[in-house]
Parts: C-alpha cells; sequence; structure tokens
C-alpha cells in the first residue's frame, strides 16, 4: 500500500465512515493497515499534514474518554489481527493489537492455558484496546491488572517512528518500563502494534458459589473476610438487588465468589467460606461447577456496564477505584444519590480488589449530571478515582472531565510533559485524554 | 563550583552529621558491587522529604549531579556517582509509616530494609512479596529502582508487581505523589514508570507497597540430578506443563559444594546439579503439586529428592541458596556475575553453551539460579591478580549475555543496567526505542543530573566511560555480596 494522500486512503463509505464516528465527529477516512510500516506511514502523513487521528480496536469502548476535539482519519487495528508467536512450553504469547481477547483465550484454551486479562465484550473488544484501556475484571483480585502481564510493547509514534519496550521474557529489567505508561493511554502516545504477555495455566478446577444475603453491605463485608482467613478466591463480586436481577440473578443482595485450585483444595476453600459468611447473614448457597455455566455467569459480571438494555437506553456507566474497606459504604452512597436524584441504579462491587460499577438509566439530564458530580466528589474525597466510562455524548460534554478530578497539578505535569514529547502535534486522539491533554 | 562552597551550600540545607565530605568518610560510597567504582564530593544523609528537595533545588541550578543510594547492594554499578557530585544515602529515612492490613498496603519510607517491613509486619498474617537475596541488606527504595526479583517472583511477580504508589522529588525540587492504594488512578501509570528507572527520574521517598497474606502451608524440597542439562530439562518441562511453583532454583555442583562446606546446610556434593523447589498455598493442594513435578524431575533423571522435613530444615535449605555468593571466595578471590534471562524452554541449550564458553575461555563458572523464568546466575571465578585476566572476564561475561539475546532473551532479569551494561543496551534496543524513552526520561529529569550516566549507551569517548576501561582493577570484599 502507498500512500501519498490520506483522503483517497478511505474506500469506506459513508455507512462505515458514520460507524466510525468519534464523539459525534465522523472520519474522512478509514485506514485498517495490515502491517506495521503501513501504520508507521499512515501516522507520518497524517502528523506531517495536521490531519487528527483516532486508533480503533473492536469499536466497544469508542465512548470512553472526553470528546475528541477534532478527527480526519479512523486507524483501525482490525487488519493486525495475527497471533504472532505461541510458546506454551515458554508460558508465552505475542500477539498483534487486532486480535480480539476471545480469540486468544481460545487459542490459549487448546493448551489448557489463558491470560488473565479480561474486558467486557470480549467477544468484539481487541487486546490493543484493551490494554489501551486498562481493562479488568473479576479475576483482577487474583490475577492483578493487565499491567502484571504484559512483558512487551511495539508502538508506532504519532510521526511514524516505531519503537519497542519489553521483550519476551518473563523477567526484563532492561531499559525503561514503557510498558506500563502505554497501558491505559487510550492512543495518546501512539498505536500499539503488538504486545507480548505471559500467561498462566488453567487450573484444574474451579467452583462458583452464588450467596445471598440481605443487604449489599454484609456482602461486602463478608467478602474481605473470605479473603482474610487465607483463602484465595480468583473472584468476588457483590451485587446489589438491582444489579442481582440485571444479571438475571434472584432480585437480592448477591455475592459471587469463585475458586480454582486442585479439586480437593477448592473443597475446602467452599466448605471454609460457607462457614465464614455465616456469621455476616450469608444465605442460599448455589454452587456451580460446570465450566461453561460459571464462564457464562462471570462473562455477565464482565460485560455488567456494557448491558444491551443500558446501550439501547439513555444510560450512563461509571467505574470507581476504590480502597476495598469503602465498598459497603459506596455501594450504600450510589443508591441514596440514585434515590434521591430519581433514578434507579444497579451496583456491582468487586469487593476484594476495590473496583465498583455503577449504572443508570435516566431521562433527566441534569439528575444524571448531579448524581456524577456528587458521587465522583465524594469517592475522590476518600482517596479513590471515578470514570464516567460509559455515557451519551450531551451528558459527556457537561462534565469537566469524565476521569474527574483525582490527580494533583503535579501530576498532569508530569503527564502533559510525556504527551507532549511522544506526540507534539496533539495528532492522536486530541482532547480525549485525562485533563484533555 | 569549587568542593568547599559545595560543603558550604550543603551544610545550609543539612544538619552537620547529615554531611560527610572527608576523603576517608567518602570512601564507603564509592562503589556497590558490581566491579566499578567512583567517589562523590560529598555524601548526604537526610532527614526529611523537604531536605532532599532543596538539594535537588540547588543541584538542578548548580547542574551538580546527584545520586541516590540505598544499602549498595546493587551489582551493575546503579548507585556509583560515576561523574562525582553529591550521593544521597537514604539511611534514616527508613520507617514504616502505616500500614492498613484489610486492604492490603503499607506506606514505607524507602531506607526501609526489605527483610525488616515482612518482620515489622509479620504478626499480621501479611508480607511483602518480593525477597532478593540481598533482602536483610538491600532497601524497598532500591529494590524500587531496580525493580528487584528474587527467588519467589516466579509465583509473585517482581518489584514492579508489588509497588503502588510513591512520592518522589523530581530534578528541580519538585516533589510529586504518583499512583494510590485505590486501583486504577486515572491518567498514565507513572508509578510503572518510576519502578525500575534505576534512580535515574528522581529520588523516591515514599512508597505505597502490596501486602499479601502470608500461605499457610509451604512444601520445599532439592532434587537432585547427575548433570545441569538434565537439571534444566527438568525445569523446562515444570513450566511447560503449566506447573507454577512459588521458587525453582538451580544450583550446579561447583557452587553446592562451595555452599556445603561453608555452611553446612544440607546440600548433597555428590549431585551435578540439584533444584531447589518450593510450592506453597492450601494444604490440600500442595501434595498433588509437588508429586507432579518431582514425577517431572525423575523422569528427566533426578536420582533422589530431598524434603525439608522441618522448618528449621527448610530455613537452612534456603540459607544456602541466599548466602551462596559468599561462598564463592573459597574457590577463586574474586567473582563476575551476569543476570541475562532466556526462554524457559532454552535453557537446557543456554546451560551447555555456558559450560562451553567457561571452558573456552579456561574459567570456572558457577551457576546459582532463578531457573524458574529463565534468570540465569554464572559466577565466573577468577584471581584479578592474575596479569590479563581481566579482559577474558569481562568477555566471557559478555560471551554468555550476547547468548542470551540470541535465543531470545535479554541482558538483565533484576540486577539492573547500571554502568554495566549500558554499552550492550543496543543489542536489544534500536536507536529510536531507546530515544523514546530518553524523551520520557527527560520529563523527570530534563538536564541529567538525578544518577546522571546510567542505562544507555554514553555517548562520551570511551577512555572516559566505558566500563572495560574503567574497571580493570579488582575490588577486595566481594564475599558479602548476594546474587
Amino acid at each position: 500500500m502507498s500512500i501519498t494522500d490520506i483522503d483517497n486512503l478511505a474506500q469506506a463509505g459513508g455507512e462505515q465512515l458514520e460507524a466510525a464516528a468519534v464523539d459525534g465527529i465522523t472520519p474522512k477516512g478509514i485506514a485498517c493497515p495490515e502491517t506495521n510500516e503501513e501504520v508507521d506511514l499512515i501516522l507520518r502523513e497524517a502528523n506531517a499534514t495536521g490531519q487528527k487521528v483516532a486508533p480503533r480496536g473492536g469499536g466497544t469502548k469508542t465512548g470512553l474518554g472526553n470528546p475528541i476535539q477534532a478527527l480526519d482519519v479512523v486507524v483501525s487495528t482490525l487488519g493486525l489481527n495475527k497471533i504472532l508467536e505461541y510458546s506454551p512450553a515458554d508460558l508465552m504469547i505475542g500477539v498483534q493489537a487486532g486480535v480480539t481477547l476471545a480469540d486468544i483465550q481460545a487459542e490459549l484454551e487448546k493448551n489448557e492455558q489463558f491470560l488473565p486479562i479480561e474486558s467486557a465484550l470480549a467477544s468484539r473488544a481487541t487486546i490493543g484496546g484493551a490494554i489501551a484501556a486498562n481493562t479488568s475484571g473479576p479475576t483482577r483480585l487474583q490475577y492483578g491488572p493487565a499491567r502484571d502481564w504484559l512483558i512487551g510493547t511495539r508502538f508506532v509514534l504519532a510521526d511514524g517512528t516505531q519503537a519497542h519496550s519489553g521483550g519476551r521474557v518473563v523477567k526484563n529489567v532492561a531499559g525503561f518500563d514503557m510498558n506500563k505508561i502505554y497501558i491505559g493511554s487510550l492512543g495518546s502516545l501512539g498505536l500499539i502494534v503488538d504486545m507480548n504477555f505471559k500467561l498462566l495455566p488453567m487450573p484444574k478446577t474451579s467452583s462458583t458459589l452464588i450467596i445471598t444475603f440481605s443487604n449489599p453491605l454484609q456482602a461486602s463485608e463478608a467478602a474481605l473476610k473470605i479473603i482474610d482467613s487465607g483463602l484465595f478466591p480468583i473472584s468476588e463480586t457483590v451485587l446489589d438487588e438491582r444489579g442481582a436481577a440485571a444479571l438475571g440473578l434472584p432480585a437480592k443482595s448477591t455475592l459471587l465468589v469463585e475458586f480454582r485450585n486442585t479439586a480437593q483444595a477448592v473443597e475446602r476453600q467452599l466448605h471454609d467460606s460457607r462457614n465464614l459468611v455465616r456469621s455476616f447473614g450469608g444465605a442460599g448457597f448455589e454452587r456451580i461447577a460446570e465450566r461453561d455455566k460459571q464462564k457464562e455467569l462471570w462473562t455477565k459480571v464482565t460485560d455488567f456496564a456494557y448491558r444491551p438494555e443500558l446501550l439501547a437506553n439513555q444510560s450512563f456507566s461509571l467505574k470507581a477505584g476504590i480502597l476495598p474497606t469503602h465498598s459497603p459504604d459506596f455501594i450504600r452512597q450510589a443508591q441514596l444519590l440514585g434515590g434521591k436524584n430519581g433514578l434507579e441504579v444497579e451496583v456491582l462491587s468487586h469487593a476484594g480488589h476495590g473496583i465498583l460499577y455503577f449504572t443508570a438509566k435516566y431521562e433527566d439530564e441534569d439528575a444524571a449530571l448531579k448524581t456524577i458530580t456528587d458521587f465522583t466528589h465524594k469517592i475522590e474525597t476518600n482517596g479513590g478515582s471515578v470514570t464516567a466510562e460509559r455515557l451519551p455524548l450531551s451528558l459527556k460534554r457537561r462534565l469537566n472531565d469524565v476521569w474527574g478530578n483525582a490527580l494533583t497539578e503535579g501530576e498532569l505535569k508530569l503527564m502533559r510533559g510525556i504527551r507532549e514529547k511522544l506526540d507534539p502535534n496533539r495528532t492522536l486522539n486530541p482532547g480525549r485524554f485525562v485533563g484533555k491533554i | 563550583m569549587e568542593k568547599k562552597e559545595l560543603i558550604a551550600a550543603l551544610s545550609q540545607i543539612f544538619e552537620a552529621d547529615s554531611v560527610l565530605h572527608d576523603p576517608v568518610d567518602l570512601l564507603l560510597y564509592e562503589y556497590d558491587f558490581s566491579i566499578d567504582s567512583h567517589r562523590p564530593e560529598a555524601v548526604v544523609i537526610p532527614r526529611t522529604t523537604e531536605q532532599i528537595s532543596r538539594l535537588m533545588a540547588f543541584c538542578e541550578k548548580e547542574q551538580i549531579p546527584v545520586v541516590p543510594r540505598g544499602a549498595g547492594t546493587g551489582l551493575s554499578g546503579g548507585s556509583i556517582p560515576v561523574r562525582g557530585g553529591v550521593v544521597v544515602s537514604m539511611a534514616r529515612l527508613k520507617k514504616l509509616i502505616k500500614h492498613d492490613v484489610p486492604n492490603r498496603y503499607a506506606l514505607v519510607q524507602p531506607g526501609m530494609v526489605n527483610f525488616d517491613l515482612s518482620a515489622e509486619i509479620a504478626s499480621t498474617g501479611y508480607f511483602f512479596a518480593p525477597d532478593p537475596a540481598s533482602q536483610k541488606a538491600s532497601t524497598i527504595g532500591g529494590n524500587l529502582a531496580l525493580n528487584s526479583g528474587g527467588p519467589h517472583c516466579l509465583a509473585h511477580g517482581t518489584t514492579t508487581n508489588h509497588i503502588l504508589g510513591t512520592e518522589i522529588v523530581l530534578a528541580g525540587g519538585e516533589v510529586v505523589r504518583t499512583g494510590s492504594p485505590a486501583p486504577d488512578r486515572p491518567g498514565y501509570d507513572l508509578t510503572g514508570f518510576i519502578v525500575g528507572s534505576e534512580g535515574t527520574l528522581g529520588i523516591v521517598t515514599e512508597a505505597t507497597v502490596k501486602l499479601m497474606k502470608i500461605p499457610e502451608a509451604v512444601q520445599t524440597f532439592l532434587a537432585l540430578f547427575e548433570t545441569i542439562e538434565a537439571a534444566s530439562a527438568a525445569v523446562a518441562e515444570v513450566i511447560g506443563a503449566g506447573i507454577v511453583p512459588a521458587a525453582l532454583e538451580m544450583l550446579d555442583q561447583v557452587m553446592i559444594q562451595m555452599v556445603e562446606n561453608a555452611m553446612h546446610v544440607g546440600y548433597p556434593p555428590e549431585a551435578g546439579a540439584v533444584l531447589l523447589i518450593e510450592v506453597d498455598g492450601l494444604s490440600e493442594s500442595l501434595d498433588e503439586l509437588t508429586e507432579e513435578i518431582i514425577a517431572i524431575c525423575r523422569r528427566n533423571g533426578a536420582f533422589d529428592v530431598k524434603h525439608a522435613t522441618s522448618e528449621e530444615e527448610r530455613v537452612n535449605l534456603w540459607k544456602g541458596r541466599k548466602s551462596a555468593a559468599g561462598a564463592l571466595g573459597q574457590v577463586a578471590p574474586n567473582f563476575y556475575l551476569h543476570d541475562g534471562v532466556v526462554p524457559r524452554s532454552k535453557l537446557p541449550e543456554v546451560m551447555r553453551r555456558v559450560g562451553e564458553i567457561g571452558r573456552e575461555y579456561n574459567l570456572p563458572i558457577a551457576n546459582i539460579f532463578h531457573a524458574g523464568d529463565g534468570n540465569l546466575h554464572p559466577n565466573i571465578l577468577f584471581d584479578a591478580r592474575e596479569p590479563g585476566i581481566m579482559d577474558r572476564v569481562l568477555e566471557a561475561g559478555e560471551k554468555i549475555l550476547h547468548l542470551c539475546v540470541e535465543v531470545g532473551g535479554t541482558i538483565s532479569g533484576e540486577h539492573g543496567i547500571g554502568t554495566e551494561k549500558q554499552e550492550y543496551m543496543s543489542w536489544i534496543f534500536s536507536e529510536d526505542d531507546m530515544e523514546t524513552m530518553r524523551k520520557v526520561k527527560s520529563v523527570f529529569n530534563p538536564s541529567d543530573v538525578v544518577n546522571p550516566w546510567k542505562v544507555f549507551p554514553t555517548k562520551h569517548s570511551c577512555g572516559e566511560i566505558s566500563l572495560r576501561m574503567r574497571i580493570l582493577k579488582a575490588k577486595p570484599g566481594m564475599e558479602e555480596a548476594w546474587i
């Protein structure tokens, strides 16, 4: 592919262009490079001619970020869709950015291995997008965030420079750890073209326990008690009544716990955790042992903020990062604030590791705005942060920053500095990232 | 600036007992456990972040190099003031500021010794996971700067996986807090970039670290092999079978015999190689796991397996591993150590070729390393008094590292680049790769006054800076090093 004029690149029809719009701005073209060199040429040309670029994977997180300030070209990574290297013996995989998470897991499953990175809508979400958006799911409790698994990153800077960080071995301190600043950078530092990851063997046995409580606060406290007792739950997710109903479970305050280990160790943990949670009022124990059924349930949990009925209606999804012991309090705050503003809200809290989702449909935009800003303020004054992860453009425009005001001026200065060094023309996603940089 | 003026200026910032400038006092601060050295003009031992901030403002203004230093146990020259200037010892900033057990984190000062943190919080049932062999001396700040590993990082991850936030004083004196104990702080992961930057971005004055629950059960055992190749094949098969033990360490015969002679910890001198294996977790899971690992070892030629049957035996087996460097002195007065990493499936081939390199250069090599994650530690043994030997030693070391890169690995797994390996960076990184890293570094440390001339290849003349030209001398006292 030779690239002389980006406008000629766009082979896409009007409908496709509209589908690739970001924050209401339809691009003039969509580029679908199939090699790193093509990415290099496209970015170089755009950067030199002052055109603005938004990278795009599966399009599941296009709503994330502050409103983009200008857009000319969408660069789709879907043409970069190969698994480059998979070495089961080294528990390592190298993939291009456009491979979907589901496809990666399907490949790994053949060898009873998996990549402990999760994202909503994993059948469409690409690995490049998951890293750029720093997605996570319920198993983060045991396996940690994406930053614990990414060992090598190759990216193309806005000016077309190709560079890489890390490598393909699991321990590596050569050079600065650029991998880390690309995680969650939302395309603002360059386009990630391929990545290497550490992997884990699939545990032999797993079981999920569904426990109900009279209120979500007790469920949250029980979750922490299980961890402190020395058991090793893989996931612990608390749902309030409406949250449980939204996932198709009985409308009760619920704690979902998954254990993975040898059969004996799973049995012992199920037994111990049942005994532990009884003193918090836990009851109605249901156990799911089949792998597929567990997967179905946990996929719903991971997709919570992107449920079909939310996407079909005027709604928002907030993600909060809080201290685990604050989970009971903020579940309550979410319910109270929603009630005060006349919204019916659903809450899901990964009570063991401190990620909490808060979703609501709404009719009155003022009420929605007030709910979001009040909730964000309460969390920030307690050392946490909130991301307004998914919300309509008109509501987004009324927020000062979808990431709130958690950052200090000192942090922002460093972040602006990094952005300025790696993309001085603000070619990539202008205005979309934290602080509208 | 004259040295006198420098001391006067430092005395404005620090108490009299916090500024060292007598040449005798400075001697201690000119080296770490690499084979490099350079003396600073002065050493300061701050008591507060504010003092460090004032020092950084002064040094930036006067363009005086400033180099942070923990315990000086680094093995790659990271804490050596290669351009002179002021060394900042973190020895007095060693408090545990706070620990929050329900939320599983602690706030510590960087001068705190790694082992002291876990010891101080042991009664809570939690611990700090990174366990470099130097952990009884090395500091959390040093671990953070180097992204230290250790035997148990096979299962628990390296230091970077356990640092949630920092307070850092930037060049110029600005104090910034990064990260937080709550997850997913918005924006770029500044904390992740700071960890492993070898003290070249600023001086970290606080760290928020993750705490983990102490596992309820642990089993430790030694698998004995006739050859290092057989033991390497067993390691490759254990990992290939999808088993991740808590630790999987290897010692070759040279190492085993030295350790046993020196410490009498129960290592079998007749073995050609041993694997020190540990599994931990719930008691119900361990027997099954241990059985599987032993079966794989036997399939690959293990002729015996020795279990630690008491906590004392377990501690002894680990003592042999963690204090091994001290035993090296029995064979030769000096050793030179690298820590290249290879894909685990390549271990058998690589260990064979490391042996060949030793024979080619007529140098004994003792191996003791983190086999589970492919992180080699070949110790080249020599007597620096032998004329011309340093060239051979350095060349053999270089060849081993090159071999690691050739099979898809890297030049350092946990010791850092420092000054030792900066000229090898171009083996694995292009000029564009390194320029991108330098650009981000310049946001924190624009004029390179903080720990200058480290990590990246120098653009200075070789005679001035190259390790090989500077270190053709050996250092006594290496028996106190950790590997």
